[in-house]
């Protein structure tokens, strides 16, 4: 029922979005590391740290999405309404990526990643697998609109498990830019990282109308979700 | 980078640390401390000290054994230092860290497996079920296995601070936090055992977190409290390229004496007051010995943005920087006595005095303790009895964490002190917290006239000459007179006649020839001197300049004409100067004193903020009524020192507290009296005035700003001091009833801290908004103590 593909895509597309902020910390924890060998290592471990993270955020979301529909069952359909507002979530959030309305949080960002910066420099830069996890881990915790769709996707599945998978389906998506990332390279330039940043946020606008559209089905219906979305739904009986 | 550490004030943050937090005192001289008995010297600023110095001061032994005199107001203080220490090993700080990390990794998967056992309660599963039932127990356990390295990691060293705190007398809520902590964590673990019964061990993990996070977040925002004291100390640099005979060294500033010689390079900061001299290239050359000349860029100090220009033989002060050339300066005051030490200075005691709204915070926190003491105990047998044990564990938890007056603390210092930092960059400085309270509530507003709502320097607004044709020969000779004085009419005669002979400069060649001699002041009168129409003849003339009585004495007679002309100009308020010789008076100026373009703007300003405005003046009242009529407000002349003492004491009674706006020499008794006073234009010497405010930029138009500012500030604090103790107090109470989950009330904690702070931090891009478009002009181009520090710094490494 979950749109698997469409999420890893769009962390795969999304993390052109990522490098302008994590990417540093990638090229930082890469930075004298003694073979090509060394340096994959240490950029799967920190991505996998922040791959938990977002799997820990997606639990709790989801887990949150699956008390609310507990507690609330009678006020309303639950589902259907998170999944409206998590599609709303998703579609401002492409048009933002997209530039199609002017990001705000550039400050936030700024701001966030300078302090990481001062404060995790010494895990950022030790090298060790344990601390690069750590380093890993912490960024998991940085302010990011893209982010914050996928969570509010997790949340609007309402279980704990699909949560903690939506995410961790993003956070693969997001590694092999942000491995590329650490290389020290661009594996693309900055041309077509705008242009990678554009598909992505087509794609998360794609989603997200999707699940508005699926979120509007169970709340017409009144009764449980449909198993698919609308969409596939109909390619799919056609 | 921590600021410079003083006795009895916090190593981390700078900010004095709180004498006792409880009903006992720390040990005194005559009970020798635990400290003093194992290491009898400590080190304080490298320099060995004798214990009985450091009286009164618990000095920490860390875990070599070694004395440090570090002392922390806070864990969350001791906490930072250790994680951005400058002096440690970064195996220290990375250990602190990596410590935190895998914390807060154990602590995800906790939440997790708690999550997934609430799962399971959530969808009612049969619990008969011999799967479902081994999958709840695995995830008990695994919940325990993650949550215990938290225990460890996090637990030990906030219970290490508080036993530390407990030792010095002094019972934190951090003990209770963590007396809450491991009663929950043993109760889970007895029920784990057993095979029944609730675990909390999300509760222990996630507390231990957020405490410790918490913190660390109020630790940094005690250390942006120190932003300014930093930036200021950046203006003095540490060492210094001391001349000698030999050649050039460098030596630690500090080491600086009277009459040394130091070679400053383009764009760097002069490191003590003096003056400046030739530069031993330039010497040699006579021609660059009078042209040299150099843009000194003081603005740290004027706020003044344009390079002002120095030749040598005039005054330097530390913090300045020469824009574009290396200069060499004659050390004239020690380092420590320069005009940036003197700023710094009155920083420092600002810091170490509490503000009324500090302290009553401070009495808030100190009662707050025993009593969350109290309130956590009975929390606790109320909800064991009613209730089970791990309701108690869990409510008195939950009250601790609510209680902590975290937010409290920070609520007023942070706030004054990002105002103050605020300040500082427009050139204003407060002496001490307390001022920026005071100007807050300040209702009225009383100016100086000569150099407050005045330049203090008068010019010349006409020249009459009894003979038209005659012109040029009299402007002449006043000129070549006035050029000999340092009074203030004969510069602006001077001034005035320079600019205006350049105008004419085609008919200069009559007056041409002429010579003065022998020029001599009168004390109160005037000048008097002699010329002669050529270098060479031998009539010479007396002539003399002054006031009408001066001339009159000299047998100068007064035409009709000129008579009824000085009438009028004194009638307007004007003051004038008398030029004849030959038994007449052959011209007249008449000089008025210019109104700061800013005034009429700031008088505007005030007047929209609501304030009582007048002037008070020991000027001619004539000559005060003028000026308060041009500005439109009441104003009051001829008044002696304790005149204007008593006026202001009639106004405080009559309208509130005043603030009393002058230069800072002439008004000690009124300044004294008045609720706060500010001197304008203090500029280099700071110890001359007693004003609570210094307006180190020449500029009025700061008035209105900084009472702008001052009440913001005590906005921001209210909304502070309410948002803390609203959420202390309705906590407590949900809290209390068992209503508030421990987690929640440690995320609160967070959070409300994360408030105060943001809210403070809106103070430091604070405008003076519907300010007259002129003020905010006069305002905009400034940049004073704390940004050019930087920008300097960057264009030097670049």
């Amino acid at each position: 029922m979950i749109d698997w593909p469409l999420i890893f895509l769009g962390g795969l597309l999304g993390s052109g979005h990522c490098i302008g902020m994590c990417g540093a910390f990638a090229v930082a924890i890469g930075w004298d590391a003694g073979t090509p060998r060394q340096n994959l290592t240490r950029q799967s471990v920190y991505s996998l740290g922040r791959c938990f993270t977002y799997a820990f955020l997606g639990a709790m979301a989801g887990f949150g999405g699956q008390q609310l529909q507990h507690n609330l069952v009678t006020v309303a359909n639950v589902q259907g309404v998170l999944s409206v507002v998590a599609g709303v979530a998703l579609v401002v959030t492409g048009l933002v990526s997209g530039g199609l309305i002017p990001s705000s949080d550039k400050w936030l960002r700024q701001a966030s990643s300078c302090a990481a910066a001062t404060h995790f420099r010494s895990l950022l830069k030790s090298g060790r697998p344990g601390h690069v996890f750590l380093a890993g881990l912490a960024t998991g915790f940085l302010p990011c609109g893209l982010v914050y769709a996928f969570l509010a996707l997790a949340l609007s599945s309402g279980h704990m498990h699909t949560g903690a998978f939506i995410m961790l389906a993003f956070g693969l998506g997001t590694m092999p830019l942000m491995v590329g990332a650490g290389f020290g390279g661009s594996l693309i330039g900055l041309e077509g990282r705008k242009r990678l940043v554009k598909i992505a946020a087509f794609c998360v606008i794609l989603m997200g109308s999707v699940t508005i559209l699926r979120g509007a089905n169970g709340l017409r219906s009144g009764e449980a979700m449909p198993a698919a979305c609308p969409l596939c739904h109909d390619v799919q009986t056609q | 980078m921590t600021v410079e550490h003083e006795p009895g004030t916090c190593s981390w943050c700078g900010l004095p640390v709180a004498s006792s937090w409880f009903w006992s005192r720390r040990p005194t001289a005559d009970v020798p401390s635990r400290s003093e008995e194992a290491v009898p010297v400590a080190v304080v600023d490298g320099q060995a000290v004798d214990g009985q110095a450091t009286e009164g001061q618990a000095v920490d032994v860390d875990d070599d054994g070694q004395a440090t005199d570090d002392e922390f107001c806070c864990f969350g203080c001791r906490f930072a230092s250790q994680v951005t220490q400058d002096r440690g090993e970064s195996g220290q700080v990375q250990w602190t860290l990596t410590r935190l990390g895998i914390a807060i990794f154990c602590t995800m998967n906790v939440m997790v497996f708690t999550m997934a056992l609430w799962s399971q309660d959530v969808y009612d599963v049969d619990r008969s079920q011999p799967f479902v039932a081994s999958l709840s127990e695995l995830f008990r356990w695994l919940c325990f296995v993650s949550a215990t390295p938290v225990l460890f990691l996090l637990g030990i060293p906030i219970a290490v601070a508080a036993g530390a705190e407990l030792s010095r007398g002094r019972v934190t809520t951090d003990l209770l936090v963590v007396l809450g902590v491991v009663a929950a964590f043993a109760y889970s673990v007895v029920s784990l055992l057993q095979g029944s019964g609730h675990v909390y061990f999300e509760v222990a993990s996630m507390v231990l977190v957020l405490v410790t996070l918490g913190r660390w977040l109020e630790a940094s925002g005690k250390l942006q409290t120190g932003e300014l004291l930093e930036s200021l100390e950046q203006l003095i640099p540490p060492t210094s390229r001391l001349l000698l005979s030999s050649g050039e060294i460098e030596t630690p500033t500090s080491n600086l004496k009277p009459g040394d010689r130091v070679r400053v390079l383009a764009g760097e900061r002069v490191p003590a007051d003096g003056v400046l001299e030739l530069s031993t290239e330039a010497s040699s050359d006579d021609f660059s010995q009078h042209s040299f000349c150099v843009a000194i860029d003081q603005q740290i100090l004027t706020g003044e943005s344009d390079p002002a220009m120095r030749r040598p033989g005039e005054e330097i002060v530390s913090g300045a920087v020469p824009v574009d050339a290396s200069i060499v300066v004659r050390v004239t005051r020690p380092a420590h006595e320069g005009a940036v030490s003197q700023i710094l200075d009155a920083v420092r005691r600002a810091r170490a005095q509490r503000g009324q709204f500090q302290k009553a915070a401070d009495r808030t926190t100190s009662w707050f303790v025993p009593f969350v003491a109290l309130a956590a105990v009975a929390t606790f047998a109320v909800n064991t009895v009613s209730g089970s044990l791990a309701d108690g564990v869990l409510t008195s938890l939950a009250v601790t964490l609510i209680a902590c007056p975290c937010a409290l603390g920070l609520a007023t210092s942070v706030a004054v002190w990002t105002a103050m930092r605020r300040a500082a960059d427009q050139g204003v400085l407060f002496r001490s917290g307390e001022v920026l309270e005071r100007l807050s509530a300040v209702k009225a507003v009383r100016f100086d006239k000569t150099g407050t709502l005045t330049t203090g320097k008068p010019s010349v607004s006409s020249f009459v000459c009894e003979d038209k044709s005659d012109r040029q020969r009299v402007a002449k000779i006043a000129g070549l007179i006035c050029r000999e004085s340092t009074h203030g009419f004969s510069k602006a005669i001077a001034g005035y006649l320079s600019e205006n002979s350049r105008d004419n400069a085609p008919t200069q060649g009559k007056g041409d020839g002429l010579v003065v001699h022998g020029v001599r002041t009168v004390s109160g009168f005037g000048l008097e001197a002699s010329f002669a129409n050529t270098a060479h003849a031998s009539d010479e003339t007396g002539v003399w300049l002054g006031s009408q009585r001066f001339l009159e004495t000299n047998n100068c007679e007064l035409s009709s004409t000129l008579h009824s002309m000085i009438e009028s100009a004194r009638n307007d308020g004007r003051s004038t100067v008398l030029i004849g010789w030959g038994n007449s008076v052959r011209g007249v100026f008449t000089l008025k004193e210019d109104v700061r373009k800013e005034a009429a703007a700031t008088i505007q300003t005030c007047r929209e903020l609501g304030l009582d405005l007048g002037i008070l003046s020991g000027d001619l009242a004539v000559h005060a009524k003028r000026l308060g009529a041009a500005l439109g407000i009441p104003a009051s002349g001829e008044l002696l020192p304790e005149d204007k003492l008593s006026t202001l004491n009639t106004v405080q009674r009559s309208i509130g507290s005043v603030l009393m706006v002058g230069d800072g020499i002439n008004d000690g008794p009124a300044m004294a009296g008045a609720d706060v006073a500010a001197s304008l234009g203090s500029g280099t010497d700071l110890s001359r005035d007693a004003g609570g405010v210094c307006l180190l930029r020449d500029d009025l138009s700061c008035v209105p700003w900084m009472i702008g500012l001052a009440r913001r500030t005590r906005r921001v604090i209210r909304q502070n001091l309410f948002w803390a103790f609203g959420y202390n107090t309705a906590g407590m109470a949900l809290a209390a009833t068992g209503m508030l989950n421990p987690v929640v009330a440690a995320g609160l904690m967070f959070g409300s801290s994360a408030f105060v702070l943001w809210n403070s931090r809106r103070l430091s891009d604070f405008e003076l908004t519907d300010t007259p478009e002129q003020a905010k002009a006069t305002l905009a181009p400034a940049s004073g103590l704390t940004t050019i520090s930087r920008s300097v710094g960057e264009a030097v490494e670049v």
